[in-house]
């Protein structure tokens, strides 16, 4: 199964099944008539029929799946944009903004620049957005015990 | 003289110290958001709405507009220059303009689109000015039939001419919809769709959504682009020689005139209209074979379309709460953020706004015809910036923005999700413009219908028993048809997908 159209169908199937499913247990009726389930009960119904009707074009018109993802260096790329922003939301509760920000940016640098250097640009980029968001716009900005 | 007061009293609001000052922020943003090649003017206002938080909301929306058509001046001058486009709407720019560029005629080429830019932006803002009110006050007349009958019709003309599949776009739109249902339902109370997550209790927020779909998808999809970087030719001479004055002033009059009309219509973005001016102005000419090699009606053309397009679109939101693109769907999510309600209502319950965001347009303009002239190297060079050097900026930015929102690091793991959803679908084609407008439009279609069938105690025969919803749907009705016969025949490969990003 290479067929990228078909999994997306089969995705959007799904979607609209949990939508089905989860409408029906909002009232259909409310005091005014119809209710809160009536409209996302018809439009998942309707999202069901339309991924159907995906499946079968694309059994036609075929989208290789291996189009659809990066391969190589793009994948590396993509996988460590991914990764990056991942750090910094497993971490930036932790460990404050500044430490989770350099890291992130850190795992962006480090094949572009020296280890030094994109430890010392990725610090200094965070800080001066720490203190553009934090301390200039006063905005809250995640931060560890020592206050950053 | 009632809309020239109007106006007058708009300047003297535009014209105030702090917003002048936001209104230069959104356009200097524009520009370089115009100039950058991988970030265009939706992933640009996107990622910074939260920006906007604290501000005013005058300030706040006169910064995003400025942004918005900023964004069309900047991404000529990289198509003029370097053969790069900053934006889709300039690519057609570099057919010509950049052959003028090597021919040394760059600060024609310039110069002209300034021009087109500038004359095309300021008659759809005096169109805004003279059509906005008496549409607005038309549109008062509608009730929660014609509502929903013109929300139907917008979605299905956006539908139609975005994407090249009619079942792929129903099937965006569609998620948008479902998606906007997640959280408690402002009419009944009930929780609906949050799945026992705590977080999705008060929605999925069009933000960090719009954020996700568009700014990180791009910075995703742009992770491996490698930009040339050409040699920026030196910017002398601004004016085309006299003999080409005439072509070059009855083509910026074609363009506007285009770029104008095709702005009115949801769906048809300034691509469309750069293209469509492109095509007029090659088919109308005596020697078609120049275009392509210097023509300077192939960039006077639609650089003012393009403007002239950005400009109008905004003509549906403001009097029909009805966004026509995607950037105008962010604008109009801002809106919404900051306790506005585009539509025939914002000329009478918020004029000061209404019109201090359009006096604020006609400021930027003429701030972006000066900024972009003499400074013009300048531009081009920041243009070639490394992506990699870019990159890591925009991803803090855009993770900062994203908590701000609502102070959740749950919203940032949310936007990672939809960047990763956002590029799968422009792999795969899924217009994404068509799900952040339901995204955006959900609440106000559900409620419009649901009050319809009120008041006919539950009959759909409502619909078409009141004179402007009969004729909205019928209208509806025509284009779906006329998409599926386009389909059939195969006539719409020129329209890509999303093609404003």
């Amino acid at each position: 199964m290479k067929n990228a159209g078909v999994w997306a169908s089969i995705v959007i199937m799904v979607f609209a099944g949990i939508f089905i499913w989860n409408s029906t247990k909002i009232p259909y009726e409310g005091e005014l008539g119809f209710g809160p389930g009536f409209f996302p009960f018809w439009l998942s119904i309707l999202l069901f029929i339309l991924g159907v009707l995906y499946f079968i074009i694309s059994l036609k018109e075929k989208i290789i799946l291996s189009e659809i993802f990066p391969k190589g260096r793009t994948l590396l790329d993509f996988g460590l944009i991914i990764v990056s922003m991942s750090v910094f939301v497993f971490l930036v509760e932790k460990t404050g903004f500044v430490i989770a920000g350099t890291l992130a940016l850190i795992i962006l640098l480090f094949r572009t620049f020296k280890w030094v250097n994109s430890i010392a640009l990725s610090f200094g980029i965070t800080l001066v957005v720490y203190i553009i968001f934090a301390k200039a716009l006063t905005i809250p900005l995640p931060v560890n015990a020592l206050g950053w | 003289m009632e809309t020239i007061d109007l106006l007058l009293n708009g300047f003297s609001q535009a014209l105030t110290w702090e917003n002048l000052l936001f209104c230069i922020i959104g356009v200097s943003v524009g520009m370089f958001v115009g100039v950058m090649p991988g970030l265009g003017p939706v992933a640009g206002t996107a990622i910074l709405i939260p920006l906007t938080f604290g501000m005013d909301p005058t300030s706040a929306i006169i910064m995003l507009s400025g942004i918005y058509y900023g964004a069309m001046y900047g991404g000529t001058i990289t198509s003029v220059l370097i053969n790069i486009p900053g934006e889709a709407a300039s690519v057609i720019t570099t057919l010509d303009g950049h052959q003028m560029a090597k021919q040394g005629r760059a600060g024609v080429a310039l110069g002209v689109s300034a021009m087109g830019s500038f004359v095309g932006g300021i008659t759809a803002l005096l169109g805004l000015t003279l059509i906005g009110p008496p549409l607005a006050d038309f549109a008062l007349r509608f009730g929660p039939p014609e509502f929903f009958s013109l929300m139907l019709l917008g979605l299905m003309m956006l539908i139609g001419l975005m994407g090249k599949s009619l079942i792929k776009g129903f099937i965006a739109a569609i998620i948008g919809l479902l998606l906007s249902f997640i959280g408690i339902d402002p009419i009944s109370g009930s929780t609906r769709f949050a799945f026992g997550i705590p977080e999705f209790f008060g929605g999925i927020d069009f933000v960090i959504v719009a954020m996700g779909l568009f700014g990180i998808s791009e910075i995703l999809y742009n992770a491996d682009q490698q930009h040339n970087s050409e040699k920026v030719p030196k910017v002398k001479g601004l004016f085309p020689q006299k003999k080409e004055w005439a072509p070059t002033v009855k083509s910026i009059g074609r363009g506007t005139g285009i770029g104008f009309l095709i702005g009115l219509v949801p769906g048809a973005n300034a691509v469309l209209s750069s293209l469509a001016s492109y095509s007029l102005e090659k088919k109308i000419s005596k020697n078609p074979d120049k275009f392509g090699k210097g023509a300077i009606e192939g960039v006077a053309g639609p650089e003012s379309a393009n403007n002239a397009t950005s400009g109008s679109s905004l003509i549906p939101l403001f009097t029909l709460g009805l966004p026509s693109s995607p950037t105008v769907a962010v604008i109009m999510g801002a809106f919404i953020m900051h306790g506005l309600q585009p539509g025939p209502t914002l000329f009478r319950e918020n004029a000061d706004f209404a019109w201090a965001v359009i006096a604020s347009m006609f400021i930027g303009n003429f701030l972006l015809l000066i900024m972009n002239l003499p400074l013009a190297n300048l531009w081009a060079k920041m243009a070639q910036i490394p992506y990699k050097i870019l990159l890591p900026l925009i991803v803090i930015f855009t993770m900062v923005g994203a908590y701000t929102v609502k102070n959740s690091v749950f919203d940032i793991g949310i936007m990672i999700v939809f960047g990763v959803i956002g590029y799968l679908m422009k792999k795969l084609e899924l217009p994404i413009a068509a799900t952040v407008l339901t995204i955006v439009l959900g609440s106000q279609i559900e409620s419009s219908l649901l009050q319809s069938l009120a008041i006919s105690n539950g009959s759909f025969s409502i619909f078409f028993h009141r004179p402007i919803s009969i004729v909205l749907l019928i209208i509806t009705m025509i284009i779906l048809i006329g998409t599926i016969i386009a389909g059939l025949k195969n006539k719409k490969e020129l329209l890509g997908t999303d093609i404003e990003i």
